[in-house]
């Protein structure tokens, strides 16, 4: 496991946990997708985290994808 | 009355279904949040009447967001008959587990799977049969946009309501969740499985709402042994499952087609820091200067405004009033200086009309292709300097064109910490269309001073927004949203999104235009205005402003866009020095927001905060002026 930040952009990786305890956060990442077990394509890491999961892609701060580690 | 509620995420088209199935258009746009209300509508379905409900975007029954939680209380209160599940077909995995939700709730639910369309373009594959028959609901595939669809979903909507609940479907809860279900003796909207999960997930309104129904011994018992039970489980344990179901229940029916990881052309330009400059200083350029500017401020304003009101129109009326009535101070209400045509009527339609409703129409254009996610995204580091994430680019940009609209849409961000950071700037240096078309039209002749202005408003605003982001305590903002792929917008839906916002503005405007005119009117009668700009005359000569600008200040107060049309006169009259043009531009731009934005500050963000942020917004720009004036060594009058 590792975390999503240091997956170069390019890369597929498969969510493996939200390391939070913070509920709001859990939820929002979820209502996005990024729930353990769904496949990512890491896009770019700057201005911020770009994913695309299935057809959408997702941006997501640093500070929340600094939570998100990853298989 | 039998009632439907349209349902799902935000940006699926639920909306315009709204519209197709009631003639009545609510906004629809591709960034989630807009349908902040819920628009009610009739439709006749099977001979019957039926109340709709398009209710704001929502992702699970777990509501985060203020949407979630309207359309949460909507459909736990009004129970509705129907629930029409819009989804995005091409991603179907991530909509499904709503659909699952919805129907464990004990809702009468139809699947529509919606932009097909895009879906086959992607070479998503659906079988929606087969579906159909594993969820034991109606599947429906459509293409709202095109009108593909409607007619076979108002048909299967007819049956559903009046053939009852469509049988034989399971209730997809986890096991937990059902025997948590057992403990609840009351009655409640939702099936007990339900009420029972939200409830273990500490869910504030669902809690409550059991605490009343139920024993409080029994309820103790039980359910806190099944509270145990989950704590040993990891965060989102429930979400997880349904996620886990929805993928067994695709197994051989969802294809997802080529996924093609972004890194074309169109998202090099779009989304890269450096190449994304680009097509943002060309949509600014082409979009408000060029359009907005030149074309509504500048030529419109001069056909509607110069020709067919001033030439044609007013001066004729003037006449035929002045031979109809004999009482002069009657004959001023209506065609003096401050007469409810000749100002009223005249900015309202003739000034403001057409510069608002051409920024009107080039905002529903971005939104509408889908550029403004876009943009949020490039512009989220730079606005977190602020306290504010890439989605205050909404707000902010709407702003533009009219900042009482803004501070409604300011609902869109997540936390209060945000939404007040954001209301200040409103109020304090974001210029509204017809100010900024005034403006740009007064300084446009000194392309220097026009620069000067922008890097003073500017620099105002990333100073105040930097200055709030220390001193108000709470946590920073948290940026996450969806990027829809760029979309051809359809020209009927802009110009019917344009109108709706238009028909908003003018219910609100020309009220307000005209109670300005008969105040300022009254204010000269009795002799208070002269009073009042000879009051306001000491402060505005320490900004090196003649006395005259103090009823245009006044005036602004109104609304804004007033005051920014009563510059434009006093510099056409020969009044201003290019200099004073420039400080009165200013503090113009940021001087208190009008009538209808503060009654709206007052509406979401309440009294005392209203109060505050007017005060603070009148001495900044107080202050920014005097300090110009010194900088640009002009003298005190």
């Amino acid at each position: 496991m590792l975390p999503l930040l240091k997956k170069p952009a390019g890369s597929v990786a498969v969510i493996a946990e939200i390391a939070t305890c913070d509920r709001t956060v859990i939820r929002k990442m979820s209502s996005l997708g990024i729930v353990p077990g769904v496949s990512v394509t890491v896009l770019r890491h700057s201005p911020a985290v770009l994913l695309q999961s299935g057809h959408t892609k997702i941006a997501l701060d640093r500070n929340l994808a600094g939570l998100v580690y990853v298989k | 009355m039998l009632t439907v509620a349209l349902v799902g995420n935000p940006n699926v088209g639920k909306s315009l279904l709204f519209y197709h199935l009631t003639g009545n258009y609510a906004t629809v746009s591709n960034y989630p949040g807009t349908t902040v209300e819920v628009s009610q509508g009739r439709t006749n379905l099977a001979g019957r009447t039926c109340l709709v409900y398009d209710t704001p975007g929502m992702y699970s029954l777990s509501p985060v967001s203020v949407e979630e939680a309207v359309t949460r209380r909507l459909l736990w209160e009004a129970k509705p008959d129907l629930v029409v599940h819009v989804a995005d077909a091409k991603n179907l995995p991530r909509m499904l587990p709503l659909t699952l939700e919805l129907l464990a709730a004990g809702f009468n639910v139809i699947l529509v799977l919606n932009m097909m369309d895009e879906a086959e373009k992607l070479g998503v594959r659906i079988r929606r049969a087969e579906l159909s028959r594993r969820l034991g609901i109606p599947v429906l595939q459509a293409a709202f946009a095109h009108g593909r669809g409607l007619a076979a979903l108002r048909r299967e909507m007819a049956a559903c309501l009046l053939g009852g609940k469509a049988g034989g479907h399971v209730c997809r809860e986890h096991p937990l969740a059902i025997k948590a279900g057992r403990c609840l003796k009351g009655r409640y909207p939702f099936a007990a499985a339900v009420v029972a999960r939200l409830f273990l997930e500490q869910d504030k309104e669902i809690q409550a709402a059991v605490v009343a129904r139920e024993n409080k011994a029994v309820l103790a018992d039980c359910l806190t042994l099944f509270a145990d039970e989950l704590a040993q489980q990891e965060a989102g344990f429930f979400a997880v499952w349904r996620y886990r179901e929805a993928e067994k229940l695709l197994a051989g029916v969802f294809y997802p087609g080529s996924e093609k990881p972004g890194g074309g052309l169109v998202d090099k330009l779009t989304l890269d820091p450096l190449g994304g400059l680009l097509p943002a200083a060309v949509v600014l350029y082409a979009g408000l200067y060029l359009f907005v500017g030149r074309f509504g401020a500048g030529y419109l304003v001069d056909m509607i405004e110069g020709v067919l009101l001033g030439e044609i129109i007013l001066p004729r009326l003037t006449n035929w009033l002045s031979a109809l009535s004999g009482w002069p101070s009657f004959l001023s209400l209506l065609t003096g200086e401050f007469g409810l045509l000749t100002l009223g009527l005249r900015y309202a339609v003739g000034v403001v009309m057409p510069i608002v409703g051409t920024y009107f129409f080039f905002f529903a254009l971005l939104e509408d292709s889908g550029y403004l996610p876009r943009l949020a995204y490039l512009a989220d580091a730079g606005l977190k300097k602020l306290g504010l994430g890439g989605r205050a680019v909404i707000p902010l940009a709407l702003g533009f064109g009219c900042g009482t609209m803004a501070v409604l849409v300011t609902r869109v961000l997540e936390s209060r910490r945000e939404r007040l950071i954001a209301t200040f700037l409103l109020a304090l240096a974001v210029p509204c269309s017809a100010q900024l078309g005034l403006i740009m039209a007064l300084l446009s002749r000194e392309p220097f001073a026009l620069l000067l202005w922008a890097a003073a408003v500017g620099g105002i605003f990333f100073l105040a927004g930097s200055m709030l982001n220390l001193l108000l305590p709470g946590q920073p903002a948290q940026f996450f949203l969806e990027l829809p792929p760029l979309r051809r917008p359809a020209l009927q839906a802009i110009l019917q999104k344009t109108m709706a916002r238009m028909r908003w503005y003018f219910a609100e405007v020309i009220p307000v235009f005209c109670a300005v005119s008969f105040v300022l009117w009254l204010l000269q009668q009795t002799g208070f205005l002269a009073a009042l700009t000879a009051a306001l005359a000491p402060l505005l000569g320490r900004m090196g402003l003649p006395p005259a600008l103090g009823r245009v200040f006044l005036s602004g107060f109104f609304r804004r866009d007033y005051g920014a049309a009563g510059l434009f006169d006093l510099y056409r009259e020969g009044a201003l020095s290019e200099g004073q043009l420039l400080v009165a531009a200013v503090v113009l731009s940021l001087f208190l927001p009008c009538l209808a934005q503060l009654a709206m500050m007052i509406r979401e963000r309440g009294l005392a905060a209203s109060v505050l942020i007017a005060c603070a917004v009148a001495l900044l720009a107080v202050a920014a002026g005097i300090l110009l004036r010194i900088l640009l060594c002009l003298p005190v009058l």
